[in-house]
């Protein structure tokens, strides 16, 4: 009989110990951060969103006091809906720490009497759009009314 | 018949027990360390995004403009919060309403918005478009989560 069967079994279990518990808290830490990240992201979107939402309210008012944005053919605008960033800006805003910029895209019909404008927002530097409204400008009425026809958010299966 | 060579009721020294108590001892302060850090972590999360919650309520509750209809030049006091529920322990405030000074843009080029905001009311009377600041904060002092959002003034 060899009586030494057990020698050093005790360092085994003593490691597998370590490890284990190394393991559980090890999970449990990159739980609570990933956690942590998720929040972030959160706070980020928020801030997108809530940015492109406030810059879209704050072109259709500049839009509604100056009837000439957004006009046929307007220079600060463009002749079709931007896909990117690219192109004449029309409004830029900051809020939330996130910088919002409003391309619009001018009315079709030059013999048109009302303006009918889409507003394309892109925030926190991104390429492609966050959110596009297309709004009813009643030039003929005084004062200005405005019809919001669409306000979409444009994510992953909705395009704008 | 010849002893076997063991010694069955030998124990352990007095070097080895100590030895074996501080490893033990930094093994579980080390666990117990890493439980709390989690613990800890994950309450602040949850603050954090309750606080998230809040802020995100009280910016849908103060741009519905049937339930808080466009104050002319109203400041904070202009709007209220009241009825809007929010979790124990968690508050919304308005801190602060600015205005847009009415400025019209330029034939070309981008109008710089954030320029045109200011805190007093124009003096030709509201232009139709505030930006709202709003705090959601937990009452332990963890988290304040701060939102702003544009009103427009619905015509």
């Amino acid at each position: 009989m060899n009586v030494h069967d057990e020698d050093g079994q005790a360092l085994v279990l003593a490691l597998a110990f370590l490890i284990f518990f190394g393991l559980v808290i090890g999970a449990m830490l990159s739980l609570a951060g990933a956690s942590m990240l998720s929040t972030q992201r959160l706070r980020e979107q928020r801030s997108t969103v809530y940015a492109a939402d406030g810059a879209t309210d704050a072109a259709i008012q500049v839009a509604l006091k100056n009837s000439l944005v957004g006009a046929y053919a307007d220079p600060r605008c463009q002749a079709s809906n931007p896909s990117t960033a690219t192109g004449p800006i029309l409004l830029t805003t900051n809020a939330n720490g996130t910088v919002a910029n409003v391309i619009c895209t001018w009315s079709q019909d030059p013999f048109q009497p009302e303006r009918t404008v889409t507003f394309t927002v892109f925030a926190g530097g991104g390429s492609t759009p966050v959110a596009q409204a297309t709004v009813l400008f009643h030039d003929a009425s005084n004062p200005v009314t405005v019809n919001v026809l669409s306000w979409t958010y444009c994510g992953h299966s909705t395009a704008c | 018949m010849r002893r076997l060579a063991i010694h069955p009721d030998e124990g352990f020294s007095l070097a080895e027990v100590l030895v074996t108590i501080v490893i033990v001892g930094i093994t579980f302060t080390a666990i117990l360390g890493g439980l709390m850090t989690s613990i800890r972590v994950s309450d602040l999360q949850r603050t954090e995004a309750t606080a998230d919650a809040v802020a995100r309520s009280a910016a849908e509750w103060e741009k519905d403009s049937i339930r808080n209809p466009y104050a002319n030049c109203g400041g904070p006091g202009g709007y209220s919060l009241a009825g809007l529920p929010t979790p124990s322990g968690y508050s919304a405030t308005i801190t602060s309403v600015e205005y847009w000074d009415g400025t019209a843009p330029a034939t070309t080029g981008t109008y710089d918005l954030s320029s045109h905001i200011q805190a007093a009311c124009p003096a030709g009377g509201d232009k139709g478009l505030q930006r709202i600041t709003i705090v959601a904060s937990s009452s332990d002092g963890q988290a304040a989560e701060t939102v702003q959002i544009m009103k427009r003034k619905v015509s």
